[in-house]
């Protein structure tokens, strides 16, 4: 009786300890696609500028055209469908949402090196040219519903890849 | 017969319970390493404006040398023609998953897919 018992919990603790190694193994490739996937996203995003005021020299974004290029980009390189949700079959589970778009562009005036903050989602960085910034909130996919899944908010700074 | 029985059944559990988890630490590790690879060459062949020969046979290279894969065994299609400012460039790497479960095909025919498929798009900055 005592033995069966002793197995029991062994196979039990063996289980556990399988199905969290399983969701850390998830979080970390998660981690690293979707740090990859927002980078690649505000990369295209920051290359959307208006046409006319780069004859002059001025690097001005076209917001509308950099947030599409930016939603396009993630969701090609995440496998998400036109409304940020994902696709069957992908590793996200839920809807990405887009929690902040800004940019930081010859419209605001400010001189580089600029300090970009936002306390609210911890963003400090100095910036040394005109940038696009973004912060999603996705949740963690997780296989096991034993494990709580929990949101978290990615942020990415983005400068304009030279030359003009 | 019984005593057999019971010490086959722990054989075949200890295997499990010993070598499962660094088999699945080896998968994982071996796709967060093609997944670095793919971004890296991305990165390169967006200034280029496409993926030169040299950044696909870097990309070949890294996944030889540092994952012991043969030449045969890699799949790389990627944008070989100059792609300006603004269009897209994309690749996808594909290699053999390798074993997931220290006992394959123990429970029943594995019918998932044997491949490990990365992927990538983004727009190129190349400018003339």
């Amino acid at each position: 009786m005592k033995k069966s018992i002793i197995i029991i919990l062994t196979v039990v603790i063996f289980v556990y300890t399988w199905m969290y190694q399983d969701n850390r193994f998830t979080s970390r490739i998660f981690h690293e696609r979707l740090k990859n996937s927002i980078n690649r996203a505000a990369h295209d995003a920051s290359l959307q500028v208006d046409k006319t005021k780069i004859l002059e020299g001025k690097i001005v974004f076209d917001e509308t055209q950099a947030l599409t290029v930016f939603k396009n980009t993630l969701s090609a390189n995440l496998g998400l469908d036109t409304l940020l949700k994902p696709k069957p079959g992908t590793l996200l589970k839920d809807q990405v949402s887009i929690v902040i778009a800004d940019y930081i562009d010859e419209n605001d005036g400010v001189s580089y090196p600029y300090l970009y903050t936002n306390t609210q989602y911890k963003i400090n960085r100095t910036i040394y040219g005109p940038s696009v910034i973004y912060v999603i909130r996705v949740k963690y996919p997780i296989f096991y519903t034993l494990f709580n899944s929990t949101e978290m908010f990615k942020s990415v700074i983005f400068e304009y890849p030279f030359p003009i | 017969m019984r005593i057999a029985l019971g010490e086959l059944l722990t054989v075949f559990i200890l295997i499990i319970y010993l070598f499962q988890p660094a088999v699945s630490e080896l998968y994982a590790t071996k796709s967060y390493a093609v997944e670095m690879i793919l971004d890296r060459s991305i990165e390169e062949a967006a200034v280029k404006g496409y993926f030169t020969q040299e950044i696909i046979d870097s990309m070949k290279s890294d996944l030889i040398n540092h994952l012991n894969y043969e030449d045969t065994e890699i799949e790389i299609v990627a944008t070989t023609t100059l792609k300006y400012r603004g269009e897209y460039i994309e690749a996808t790497i594909k290699v053999p998953k390798g074993p997931m479960f220290i006992l394959p095909d123990t429970f029943g025919p594995d019918d998932a897919n044997k491949s490990l498929i990365k992927y990538a798009k983004q727009m190129s900055e190349y400018k003339p």
